[in-house]
């Protein structure tokens, strides 16, 4: 009986998962000592599971590349170069709380669908942060809620990102003028989103120009952050292609 | 989003060569590498190239590179590269990922990190953390394994988005239909050398 528990618990430790961890350690260590060039580790496959499969659709593929051309060229030849004047006359300051103000205005659009997708704790926060936002914060040029009030803003919800929580795929690739990288399913739902968002009960005019000044006001306060993407990639249009396609995934997952 | 990518760095200078089971001592070695990291990040007196010696130095005992190429490249195209063309691409990855690192790092240096618990899943820890900036809270996970005994980084995710997945998709599109010799090229045109 006395051997039984011993050869068990010899069993049990010999399975304890820091002790398989050690050796595992040990044995790669080894490994990589002895070649370290030819080594090829591959116990990380939980994260990288794709290899083998087939490269994402990309049919608009040709149309895509054109449109991410242009859009660098626009970036280079005009946003950027008003981005950067606009932010010597502008403070940072005033130029953060016109930010803030523009996504306080956004709130309909994240409450609508927070509320579809059933996240009911987000719907309320966003709720009583504009509630609070557009009073005690001036039209949402402050953040009070965060600030004074514990309300942090939740994750942002479109209906791209609805969509998706029910199940909607994402379809194919696009590449939308200005706006950059998108899919056909969250394209097709920034429409209605946009019925939604009080810039749409502007006049045509007027809501094209503030749009754009929103633009360059975001642009300002994050200018160099697309060079230096763009500068560190192999190929600039499928790395911006497959970070939208990360964020996005991980946005529905939320 | 990318100022975070900056904080990533300091987070990441912060991730100490550690004893690598002991979980506990990640926060506390972060947050006083991270501090020590934007302290002298923010000493602007030295050049540029003193300045990207002192990073190098700082990031290197932490960040694994070569584990990040060879998860970047994956391992059906890691078969291809003949034994000299592997060692170019190890030091061509890593002297793209420092480069692209120190370039973010030197845009934004008021900032705050706050690193949140680590856990252990499988073979290794995710670290995840935000980076607080005057305006926002953004968030970062550091994926660290153990190897010799000290915690290596293998992965940086920055809003969601995996470096490491960034450049396998770049080179999955890439070499399916250019060699690997035009990949090396395109690289070493992309840190300068």
């Amino acid at each position: 009986m006395i051997r039984v528990l011993i050869f068990a618990a010899t069993l049990c430790w010999s399975l304890l998962p820091s002790n398989l961890s050690a050796q595992e350690t040990n044995s790669t260590d080894t490994e990589v000592a002895s070649d370290q060039i030819d080594d090829f580790d591959d116990d990380f496959g939980e994260d990288f599971d794709e290899d083998d499969a087939p490269l994402p659709g990309d049919p608009l593929r040709g149309y895509n590349r054109l449109m991410f051309a242009f859009n660098d060229k626009a970036y280079y030849w005009v946003m950027k170069p008003v981005a950067t004047g606009y932010g010597k006359v502008v403070p940072e300051s005033a130029r953060r709380a016109v930010h803030r103000c523009v996504v306080n205005l956004g709130f309909p659009v994240r409450f609508l669908n927070s509320a579809l997708q059933l996240k009911l704790k987000a719907a309320s926060v966003e709720f009583g942060r504009f509630a609070i936002n557009t009073t005690i914060g001036i039209a949402g040029l402050f953040d009070p809620a965060a600030a004074h009030f514990g309300l942090a803003a939740p994750p942002r919800e479109d209906l791209g990102q609805t969509l998706g929580h029910y199940g909607i795929g994402a379809g194919f690739p696009i590449v939308l003028p200005i706006l950059g990288s998108s899919n056909l399913r969250d394209s097709l739902a920034m429409i209605p989103d946009w019925y939604v968002h009080p810039f749409s009960h502007l006049p045509p005019r007027n809501s094209t120009i503030i749009e754009a000044w929103v633009a360059e006001n975001y642009l300002s306060l994050n200018l160099g952050e697309y060079d230096l993407m763009k500068n560190s990639a192999i190929d600039a249009y499928t790395m911006f292609k497959d970070g939208y396609k990360q964020r996005r995934e991980a946005a529905i997952r939320e | 989003m990318k100022r975070i990518l900056v904080i990533s760095i300091f987070t990441a200078l912060c991730l100490q060569p550690l004893v690598a089971d002991d979980l506990s001592d990640v926060d506390k070695v972060t947050r006083d590498t991270v501090g020590a990291v934007l302290e002298s990040l923010r000493d602007q007196s030295s050049d540029y190239e003193t300045r990207f010696d002192q990073f190098k130095q700082i990031i290197d005992p932490v960040f694994d590179f070569d584990r990040m190429g060879k998860q970047a490249l994956g391992k059906t195209r890691w078969s291809r590269f003949k034994a000299d063309q592997k060692r170019e691409y190890l030091l061509l990855f890593g002297d793209l990922l420092r480069q692209t690192y120190f370039e973010k790092m030197s845009l934004f240096s008021n900032v705050a990190v706050e690193s949140l618990a680590p856990i252990r899943v499988k073979s290794h820890v995710p670290l995840p953390m935000i980076a607080v900036s005057k305006s926002e809270r953004q968030g970062m996970l550091y994926k660290l394994y153990s190897k010799n005994g000290q915690w290596k980084v293998w992965d940086v995710e920055v809003q969601e988005v995996s470096i490491v997945k960034s450049y396998k998709a770049q080179y999955r599109q890439f070499l399916t239909s250019r060699s690997v010799e035009d990949l090396l090229k395109k690289m070493r045109a992309s840190v300068g050398k």
